[in-house]
């Protein structure tokens, strides 16, 4: 129960943790309400004042959209039972693909926008709508196993869980912090967006919209999607050990489209800033 | 003109594979829910087949369907339904488990390319 409520609290929180850090990074590199330092700054701070100097009102933003979520969440578990039986049972699939799609569009218009108020709540309406899946099916989750027994290896999974989602987004943040450069940030979320979008086509195969067909390859044996790489790399990457075509289609199309927006649009580059963790 | 043409042949195309997906008709199986554990835990199917997953929980407690084989995840939720489409898919094993109760709910797809019938309510019959 401990490794299996590990890895369903990473599989659900990890998302998250990594859009969080990428919208905080994005903001390091883009805001322009932040002020400004001479670079060279930035390479005599100490780490523990970069940690606890993050008290910008952007993650007041987050934060409140995440418990907002958090208690949306609530109220979609206690309709989803409603809800999976609505449209011949698949309601709630639908509701996945509307949000999915949302969120994406709300990244990418709040990564192209220069107001950075439109972009702090296009940045929490993301968060927001990301946050409610996930913590639906970890309260569905809880729910069950609270009825049979609590069990304390789940509360150890978790803690161990969400230790692991802290320091990978902790060290994503401070990976695209140190780069001076905003490309591979761009590039990590489009990738990361992809992935989502991506979601989308597994949903239409098992709700029959799309046609299933067979794998192009399958590296099970190199990195299997059931152990915590995979979950990583999935979320990181869009990583699928056994890729249909139309998945790697849908997953290129979108990281292409998605970077090529990222590229085009033209936002203001704050480069004199230290990068946004100025209190 | 050519542009226009190209359109449309992308938007019949499209139509296309989508009318031949919504045609082919699925095999449906069902599974029961009970005390957490599948009934049947092992499903044998015709290889290249799609097959409709009709899972009802009967337990008082949610579970998940989970396969990374079938790339399929879905909640039940108690004393309720779910359906979920797989496949068409090649000969071999494919787990799946019940995500919430790993220990019990555990079971595996099988896909052959032999067809198993049951003659006379007893005798098995194998057609290949």
């Amino acid at each position: 129960m401990l490794i299996n409520s590990l890895l369903l609290f990473i599989e659900e929180t990890l998302p998250i943790f990594i859009l969080y850090a990428y919208i905080c990074a994005w903001h390091s590199f883009f805001d322009s309400s932040k002020k400004s330092l001479p670079l060279t700054a930035k390479r005599h701070k100490p780490l523990s004042t970069w940690i606890f100097t993050l008290r910008q009102d952007h993650h007041f933003f987050y934060l409140f959209a995440i418990i907002l979520g958090l208690l949306s969440s609530a109220i979609l578990t206690y309709f989803r039972p409603w809800l999976g039986m609505t449209l011949e049972g698949i309601g709630y699939e639908i509701l996945l693909i509307v949000i999915s799609l949302s969120l994406t569009t709300g990244v990418i218009l709040g990564q192209t926008t220069n107001n950075d108020i439109t972009r702090k709540l296009l940045f929490s309406l993301s968060l927001f709508l990301l946050v409610i899946p996930h913590a639906s099916d970890f309260i569905v989750f809880f729910t069950s196993v609270g009825q049979t027994q609590l069990r304390p290896s789940v509360y150890v999974g978790v803690s161990i869980g969400l230790g692991i989602c802290v320091s990978i987004s902790y060290l994503l943040f401070f990976v695209f912090l140190n780069i001076d450069k905003s490309l591979p940030l761009k590039i990590a979320i489009a990738l990361f967006l992809a992935g989502q979008l991506s979601n989308i086509v597994t949903i239409l195969q098992q709700i029959d919209v799309l046609s299933s067909s067979l794998p192009l390859w399958n590296s099970n044996n190199f990195i299997a999607d059931r152990n915590e790489y995979g979950q990583f790399f999935h979320v990181l990457v869009g990583y699928d050990a056994t890729p249909t075509l139309i998945y790697l289609v849908v997953f290129g199309a979108a990281t292409i489209i998605i970077f090529t927006l990222l590229m085009r649009t033209k936002v203001t580059e704050n480069k004199n800033t230290v990068h946004g963790v100025i209190g | 003109m050519t542009n226009k043409r190209s359109y449309q042949i992308s938007v019949a195309l499209f139509c296309a594979y989508f009318s031949i997906n919504t045609a082919i008709a699925a095999t449906v199986v069902t599974i029961d829910l009970k005390n957490h554990i599948f009934e049947p835990s092992v499903i044998t199917i015709l290889r290249n087949t799609k097959i409709k997953l009709i899972i009802i929980n009967h337990d008082d407690s949610p579970e998940e369907f989970d396969s990374f084989d079938l790339n399929r995840e879905k909640v039940i939720f108690a004393n309720s339904k779910a359906t979920l489409f797989v496949g068409p898919l090649p000969t071999g094993s494919y787990d799946f488990f019940g995500e919430y109760h790993p220990e019990t709910a555990i079971g595996k797809v099988i896909v052959t390319n032999c067809e198993t019938r049951l003659v006379d309510g007893s005798e098995e019959v194998q057609k290949c």
